[in-house]
């Protein structure tokens, strides 16, 4: 494989190789013109864009798992026209009324109302896909890069949030998987014992694994900390010779300093 | 190439620069208007969005 296929490979995989900050423009610049305009044709035309684009620019390869979205697109859509059938009884086109005594609901169920709601549905899954577009074209750790220094930390807690779900799906499905090659079938809510303990202690372990990582590169520590957290762990050695010199010196050692007289050479060495 | 080809329809369209008719960008179906109209200067504004998709359809 030459050089350059190398290279655009890698490319692809980082979504087009662009740099991240360009695709939060383009982020924004959709999630504006999507919050714009209300004409449901421009909408479909905005959806059209980003669902091309998170096809021919998302990365889908390691994430195990990845959002319906035409399902999710189908509910949110479903619930903002029937929603806004209910509340709003506005409108000339009555398709149907609703007993005037039924709390809040009661009244006519027009057909302005339901457009009124299929346009606020479109609105959000338009602005749902731009963002999938984007999680997609940009790698978590490249994402991570994008938040300002300030919040950096605010930052990494949003991306561990935001990799839990598919992380742990991704290891449910390899201990199915696993438990499928023993032979193990699911029958009934014991039949998911075997799964679940081994996904919890799983998840415990990456928690584990991910603390320790990011501790070991000082992350969230200021200098000083580093410096004590260093001086600490070479030094840890010498924390029970340094108490009992400190602490125990002038009690225990007037009492019988007979006992300590060998260390008293080496107490400034201990101590220092 | 993409900054621009993103910024440029936040300013065409947010702001009243007079080069684009924005009237249709508005839509309100209580007013008793069920089909609203199509502005194709405005979808060629937006059609600017698909351009990272075109680099890599060309790449």
């Amino acid at each position: 494989m030459s050089e350059e296929s190398i290279t655009r490979q890698q490319a692809r995989k980082i979504g087009n190789g662009l740099d991240p900050r360009a695709w939060a423009v383009w982020l924004l610049a959709g999630a504006i013109l999507t919050m714009l305009t209300r004409n449901p044709l421009y909408l479909l035309l905005l959806l059209a864009i980003s669902r091309t684009v998170d096809t021919l620019c998302g990365n889908r390869e390691g994430i195990g798992w990845s959002l319906p979205f035409w399902r999710v697109s189908a509910v949110i859509v479903l619930f903002s026209v029937l929603f806004n059938m209910l509340m709003a009884h506005i409108g000339s086109t009555v398709l149907f009324t609703l007993p005037e005594s039924w709390w809040l609901i009661g009244g006519p169920i027009t057909l302005e109302a339901a457009a009124f709601g299929f346009v606020s549905g479109l609105s959000l899954i338009t602005l749902l896909s731009f963002f999938l577009a984007f999680s997609h074209a940009v790698p978590p750790h490249r994402m991570i890069q994008l938040v300002p220094r300030a919040l950096h930390e605010m930052g990494l807690v949003a991306l561990i949030a935001m990799t839990f779900l598919p992380e742990m799906l991704q290891q449910q499905r390899r201990i199915r998987e696993a438990q499928a090659i023993r032979g193990n079938q699911i029958k009934g809510l014991r039949g998911w014992r075997p799964i679940i303990i081994p996904l919890i202690i799983g998840g415990f372990e990456r928690s584990l694994n991910l603390a320790e990582a990011m501790v070991s590169r000082g992350f969230g520590a200021t200098e000083t900390q580093v410096h004590r957290m260093v001086h600490d762990c070479c030094y840890c050695w010498r924390w029970p010779w340094r108490w009992l010199v400190r602490c125990g010196w002038p009690g225990v050692a007037s009492r019988a300093g007979s006992l300590w007289l060998p260390v008293l050479p080496f107490s400034f060495w201990l101590t220092d | 190439m993409v900054v621009v080809t993103a910024v440029l329809p936040v300013i065409l369209l947010a702001f009243p620069t007079g080069l684009v008719d924005r009237s249709t960008l508005g839509y309100a179906p209580y007013s008793g208007t069920l089909l609203p109209e199509f502005n194709a200067v405005i979808g060629l504004v937006l059609l600017m969005l698909a351009v990272p998709a075109m680099v890599e359809v060309m790449t």
